[in-house]
């Protein structure tokens, strides 16, 4: 029997790298921090949770639904708002809010229809655990097995399409150089879209699964979004990985750091767990800006035997 | 309304300061604004606990008997006004100078950042007093609340009519004193190093202090406003000082009015609030939809904004350039130096 | 294109050029540094802003449309910087170069573009940006035939290689223009080098045509030549050493 906290860690971690993969790609590729992300996620937990209230059987078989559902979704808010603004030559500020305001629509509209559900058919749709519907596998939670392999079937996946496919490629040619790209005949556009379907596909599937272990509710995703941006900036944006190491790092901190941190200092300091990933931020910002993915740890070294700080821009 | 008003007023106006003339995005003013209000929160129930002299058995436990020893503080306050208003005064003192602290400690981890960069950490980093507030009891009687003194129980049934003047004196003030430093050369150095850092920095201006001073400055004005909404309501709890409600909602309404013009973003939070009354006051007509009614207000609110930055983002009122001196004088002055 | 006149945003940069290539001619397009050569590639190709004027391709106009558009009408593009992908593979850049191919046509493209820079081939799953100077040019000239194109702009592709590699590009590009019969405009700091091989010469200086003719017409004028291209003239007697 593997101790329960290392499971409820692994399965934390699994679900921070699965949620924040697509906020950290959607950065890379296409410079935006999208906010709306939150609301994508909330929008796969809601898919799920109609399925199993009107049709049952397990939440599992519905995360293709939440995929599709959610990447659409992120593909209408990149073509009606990305692209536009990028036409216009909007600020990265005005990009910003208008994904927060994008974001608050979503808000709006899941609010509403979890209203509608609730006063109309009597479901508990404004706070509902789906933790009962899961299944288990060798005595641990589906959950915990089924963001695991899905973490690690996704990348492997990825990694083929990036690096075997036409698209794949193209799509780290625009990355690089998407003057280049467009030179070369490559549709930017279409790889951008790409990526912002994975993205919300993603998004998807994380709020699909995220009822499975905890509490599912209209500020679903946005109750997240801050620990997201933490996962986002101390994995590092720059390399596909470092979103996953960041989702690993933050989650055994926050579960298994607290822990021990609770044996020395007492319970008390159990209820301030969601401060653990801000402290991670506000470290990594200080000693590693560029992500712990692109830390160069022999440097490391140096800095700490002959002092001082580096101070680098992202 | 006209008490919510004034308060956003402020908020909005610092969030004019900190990001249309300075250029920083600070997606976390709850931080601020929450730091105010808990400081209210804490500060004058047990100052006035002291001055009255309130009994030290309840005292023991201020968040358990928060209900019992305000109503004895406010029978006391409405004998005493003066007293009443030193409280106000002194906390709203207190207030701002946690707000600057606040400002400088979440600013500066991430101030050499690049704008999206800084906004998403402000944003992180504001969710810290929040998640204090609701785990540490002691503070502001976690997830539920405390209540405040009523600094105001002096004024009995004109206690409405006092207090929005108060507030609408104090978003006055801020006006003005804010727009004495949007025409000031202090607005200039702003803009200059929000326009162009590498030109400002050749210039001479230490770019990273004039940031950090232009957030510790917006933090003081949105903890003063967090502190002022604190005393009208009379309560403080972490559930009441949300990311939607005073980061968000601030944003919206000063894109909405304005960027870098104080008196657009007079006009956007008059009429952000004014279209929130207005659905409220219609609740009722309302009443057949199968849903909160506020929900459909931000969902509004939302596409407004969406319609805005698309087709008008400089908002409703534009940014005005910068007032220098008027060419006839500056043509005296090279006459002048040419003749030398 | 027909008195164009274009830059960036608020930037005007060039004021009322008219140029003209045809099939199997190189037009050199030369002038001091700054003068505004890269930003007439960069109009033909919707990288920068028209303000008036018009471009024509094979009888269809392109300005307006999208860079990857006008890459698939025919017209390939080197750029002075970042000429390939640095992190691809030189397979993959070839690939991506001639990304509207289908499979087959791809693989039969990149055997003839392979045939005319056989020195490639020991490089296909190396990255691009391992590559030395003289070997990465040689990738982007190849990269800008996958798509067989009839015209082809050259942004200063002998920047920084050394003579020997120099001469071969040339070789290169002159091959070309009489084998292939592709039109090829040439922009170039070396002017001598690009007036040697051109059909026709275009003098731009801070934005405006200063000439349009016959490279040994442009050579003749002392005054251009000296000013301009730091060149001694061809005609002797007047400017003593």
């Amino acid at each position: 029997m593997i101790d329960p906290t290392l499971i409820d860690t692994i399965t934390y971690s699994s679900l921070l790298g699965i949620m924040t993969f697509g906020l950290s790609f959607v950065r890379r590729t296409t410079g935006v921090w999208n906010i709306a992300h939150a609301g994508l996620i909330t929008i796969g937990a809601y898919v799920v949770f109609t399925c199993i209230s009107f049709f049952g059987e397990s939440p599992y078989i519905y995360l293709p639904l939440a995929f599709v559902l959610s990447a659409v979704v992120a593909v209408i808010e990149y073509m009606l708002i990305i692209e536009t603004l990028r036409k216009r030559k909007a600020s990265t500020t005005m990009m910003l809010i208008s994904t927060l305001a994008f974001d608050l629509v979503m808000l709006s509209i899941l609010n509403i229809y979890a209203d509608y559900l609730q006063n109309t058919f009597s479901l508990l749709s404004k706070n509902f655990l789906l933790k009962k519907l899961d299944f288990t596998l060798f005595d641990e939670p589906g959950i915990f097995w089924a963001s695991l392999l899905f973490l690690i079937i996704f990348l492997a996946a990825l990694y083929g399409v990036l690096n075997y496919t036409k698209i794949g490629t193209a799509l780290r040619a625009c990355v690089y150089n998407p003057t280049l790209a467009s030179i070369s005949g490559i549709n930017v556009m279409h790889t951008n879209l790409l990526s912002w379907f994975i993205s919300g596909g993603l998004a998807g599937v994380a709020g699909g699964l995220l009822p499975l272990w905890i509490q599912g509710k209209p500020v679903l995703g946005d109750s997240l979004i801050a620990v997201m941006f933490c996962v986002s900036i101390v994995g590092g944006v720059e390399e596909i990985y470092g979103t996953v190491l960041g989702g690993f790092l933050v989650g055994f901190t926050q579960i298994l750091g607290t822990s021990a941190l609770s044996i020395v200092l007492g319970p008390t300091v159990i209820p301030y767990k969601p401060l653990i990933p801000m402290v991670i931020l506000v470290l990594a910002l200080l000693f590693a800006p560029s992500g712990i993915a692109k830390v160069n740890w022999n440097k490391i070294l140096t800095v700490v035997k002959f002092g001082g700080e580096p101070k680098r821009k992202i | 309304m006209v008490a919510l008003f004034a308060i956003y007023l402020i908020i909005n106006l610092s969030l004019n300061l900190q990001l249309g003339y300075a250029g920083i995005p600070n997606f976390g003013l709850v931080l601020a604004v929450t730091g105010g209000a808990y400081t209210v929160g804490w500060l004058p129930i047990r100052l006035c606990m002291w001055i009255f002299n309130i009994d030290s058995q309840l005292g023991a436990d201020i968040v358990k008997n928060n209900a019992l020893i305000v109503s004895q503080i406010n029978s006391n306050i409405q004998a005493q006004p003066l007293i009443g208003l030193a409280v106000f005064a002194l906390t709203l003192i207190v207030a701002v100078a946690v707000g600057s602290v606040l400002g400088f400690i979440s600013a500066y981890p991430a101030i050499r950042l690049r704008t999206d960069y800084l906004a998403i950490t402000l944003l992180a980093l504001g969710e810290v007093l929040s998640i204090i507030g609701q785990n540490y009891d002691p503070l502001v009687g976690g997830v539920i609340g405390i209540l405040v003194p009523d600094v105001w129980s002096w004024s009995g049934d004109s206690r409405f009519t006092v207090v929005s003047l108060v507030l609408i004196l104090a978003a006055m003030g801020t006006l003005f004193i804010l727009e004495l430093i949007a025409r000031s050369p202090i607005s200039r150095t702003f803009r200059a190093i929000r326009d162009n850092e590498v030109a400002a920095s050749a210039m001479g201006k230490n770019v990273t202090k004039v940031r950090m001073e232009a957030l510790v400055i917006g933090s003081m004005i949105c903890s003063l406003a967090g502190a002022l909404y604190a005393f009208y309501v009379c309560y403080v709890g972490p559930a009441a000082y949300g990311r939607l409600e005073w980061t968000f909602l601030p944003w919206l309404m000063v894109i909405f009015g304005g960027l870098g013009n104080n008196f657009g973003v007079v006009l956007g939070t008059f009429i952000f609030i004014a279209l929130e009354k207005l659905i409220v006051f219609y609740k009722y007509a309302f009443a057949f939809l199968p849903f909160d009614v506020i929900w459909l207000e931000y969902l509004l609110l939302g596409s407004i904004i969406l319609v805005i930055l698309i087709f008008r983002p400089s908002g409703l009122m534009k940014e005005k350039p910068s007032q220098t001196m008027p060419e006839t004088k500056l043509e005296e002055i090279v006459r002048k130096s040419g003749k030398e | 294109m027909n008195n164009l006149n274009s830059g960036y945003g608020k930037l005007h940069v060039l004021f009322d050029i008219n140029l003209k290539c045809n099939r199997s001619e190189i037009v050199s397009v030369i002038g001091p540094n700054g003068s505004g050569k890269t930003t007439l590639l960069n109009s033909i190709f919707g990288l920068a802003d028209i303000f008036s004027g018009s471009i024509t391709f094979d009888g269809g106009q392109i300005n307006g449309m999208l860079p990857h558009e006008i890459s698939r009408a025919g017209v390939s593009y080197l750029p002075q910087m970042n000429s390939v992908f640095a992190d691809l593979s030189v397979k993959e850049n070839l690939k991506m170069a001639g990304y509207i191919l289908n499979v087959k046509e791809l693989r039969d493209t990149m055997d003839e573009v392979l045939s005319i820079f056989p020195i490639l081939e020991p490089f296909l799953s190396r990255k691009a940006g391992t590559l030395s100077g003289g070997e990465r040019q040689m990738l982007a000239i190849a990269m800008t035939l996958m798509r067989k194109p009839r015209l082809i702009m050259l942004d200063e592709p002998l920047a920084g290689l050394a003579p020997v590699v120099c001469q071969k590009l040339i070789e290169k590009i002159v091959d070309l223009r009489d084998r292939l019969g592709v039109g090829v405009i040439l922009v170039e700091q070396n002017a001598k080098k690009a007036l040697e091989i051109s059909n026709n010469a275009c003098l731009i200086v801070s934005g405006r045509s200063i000439f349009l003719g016959r490279p040994n017409e442009l050579l003749r004028s002392e005054e251009l030549v000296e000013l301009y291209l730091g060149l001694k003239a061809e005609r002797k007697g007047v400017w003593n050493d």
